[in-house]
């Protein structure tokens, strides 16, 4: 499986365009005009938190359709992972009936003082539904 | 977010379901003191299952493609000539469902609009009155409803694993034979239920592959395929293996009773009937039992559950066969001595003849 669109206030279309030196899908980058345009966007850091947090550790094949999103973006995982996820993480592992999954996670960047952030991952009109606010490009 | 931006997110999401992409959504929310429990070292489940369910901020909707493979279609296809219906059960919402189906050629273009071929799993799950226990037996509550649906019914969408329990359940109340393949936990009910389970051999969990009988290495609908042909192979070569059987030795029955009322003693001696059919018969049964799978094997209907393995046909084969070999018997038998010329050289004949020839009839 590939992510091949996403929506985050606009469409954008990932090329699925394989480098023909390492054999291996081509590299992407969220600063570029295509996508987000500036490398600060708001947007890309949370899909790479929301992604890189919120993902059980043995993955299904859409996750890992989207951790290899986060490979082609060059988004190291494993410290986004280390700053985040404290010792006893709390987690929601993904059942069919709720259809989603969730972690809360350690908050450094809001400077809240309570630091936690709920992320949440799923069947899209049911995760939608739940949502109040949206992220604009 | 007001009406419009959802309903606007809803087309987005349509958009993507019709291009056969599964959509997953992202989204998140900071959490305030206080809620889910006072640190959230120790949260109860329903804590954070009020905490998901509202006031969450969107981040953004991937719409993922799962390719189907080139030779899906085709094996599809070809089970079907095999007079096996293929049914799609997914927790993908309809719209994708819809769109892999007629991808995968699951669903015809014609069957798309019909309401009754897609269905969602809970609508489906109260339609048919849910699982009810009778005489010990489980069955679908509604079966008359049950009945009606399911030629038409194709793919079950946002299905749940009670549902494709209840599904397995009913056809195999209609008397059908079910097969189910799965990968994750939540199939292996089904897989169990169902008379053969195929996991999925590299991306299946170790529960679905506890439950089910077969797995598949190459994780290829392909080889579902396969195991269907291998399946009517190995049935058809017990029969094939039977019929010779029956056939050789009702011969050598009715030859032995009939030669042991008629002649002064049995055609057949017991070590012959024994060579016959130890030896003779083990090695030729064993060359018919071996033959492998052809493609032609996926041309015909299957055999229902409750058919017999020796067939109506078999039957008329084996006794036509016994006949007509006991009938050419008896003609050298009792007529041999006026047909078969005798060699005026008695030197040459080996010391006992009555020995040589009935081996000999034996083997014709």
């Amino acid at each position: 499986m590939k992510v091949t669109r996403i929506y985050a206030g606009k469409n954008i279309d990932i090329p699925q365009e394989i480098d023909e030196n390492t054999g291996a899908m081509s590299n992407l980058s969220w600063s570029d005009s295509s996508y987000f345009g500036k490398a600060d966007h708001p947007i890309p850091m949370h899909i790479e938190h929301g992604i890189a947090c919120n993902t059980a550790e043995k993955a299904g094949a859409t996750d890992r359709a989207m951790t290899e999103l986060l490979e082609r973006v060059q988004c190291d995982t494993k410290k986004l992972c280390d700053k985040h996820l404290s010792e006893h993480k709390i987690r929601f592992p993904f059942s069919s009936k709720r259809k989603r999954m969730s972690t809360i996670v350690e908050n450094l960047e809001t400077g809240n003082s309570y630091g936690k952030r709920l992320h949440v991952k799923g069947a899209s009109e049911i995760v939608k539904n739940c949502c109040s606010h949206y992220l604009d490009d | 977010m007001t009406d419009e931006i959802k309903s606007h997110l809803d087309n987005i999401i349509t958009g993507y379901a019709k291009q056969a992409l599964r959509t997953i959504c992202l989204a998140y929310k900071d959490v305030m003191p206080g809620e889910c429990g006072p640190d959230h070292d120790e949260p109860k489940d329903q804590d954070v299952k009020d905490l998901e369910k509202s006031g969450l901020t969107m981040i953004c909707i991937f719409g993922i493609m799962d390719i189907v493979r080139p030779e899906v279609p085709g094996a599809v296809e070809q089970i079907h000539r095999a007079g096996v219906t293929v049914r799609m059960v997914t927790g993908d919402n309809i719209v994708t469902a819809r769109a892999i189906a007629v991808n995968c050629n699951i669903l015809k273009p014609e069957e798309v609009d019909d309401y009754r071929c897609c269905m969602e799993g809970p609508e489906f799950y109260d339609k048919m009155g849910g699982l009810v226990v009778r005489n010990k037996k489980e069955e679908v509550g509604n079966f008359r409803v049950f009945k009606e649906q399911m030629p038409y019914m194709k793919v079950m969408a946002r299905s749940r694993p009670e549902d494709k329990y209840l599904m397995v359940t009913g056809l195999r109340q209609m008397g059908c034979t079910v097969a189910v393949t799965g990968d994750g936990t939540n199939d292996a009910p089904a897989l169990k239920k169902a008379d053969v389970g195929f996991a999925m051999g590299k991306t299946g969990t170790d529960t679905c592959k506890d439950a089910a009988d077969i797995l598949i290495t190459d994780d290829n609908f392909k080889s579902i395929v396969k195991a269907c042909m291998w399946g009517r192979n190995v049935y058809d070569n017990i029969k094939r293996f039977l019929q010779f059987q029956l056939t050789v030795n009702v011969g050598a029955c009715i030859i032995t009773f009939v030669g042991a009322i008629v002649g002064k003693a049995s055609p057949l001696q017991p070590i012959q009937l024994l060579w016959v059919n130890l030896i003779m018969d083990s090695l030729a049964s064993l060359a018919l039992a071996t033959e492998m799978p052809k493609a032609s094997l996926l041309l015909r209907a299957p055999q229902n559950r409750d058919d017999y393995i020796v067939s109506r046909k078999m039957i008329k084969h084996i006794l036509g066969q016994a006949f007509w070999q006991c009938a050419v018997l008896f003609i050298f038998l009792f007529a041999g001595e006026y047909l078969i010329p005798e060699s005026t050289k008695k030197h040459e004949w080996p010391e006992k003849p009555g020995f040589v020839f009935p081996g000999r009839a034996a083997d014709f």
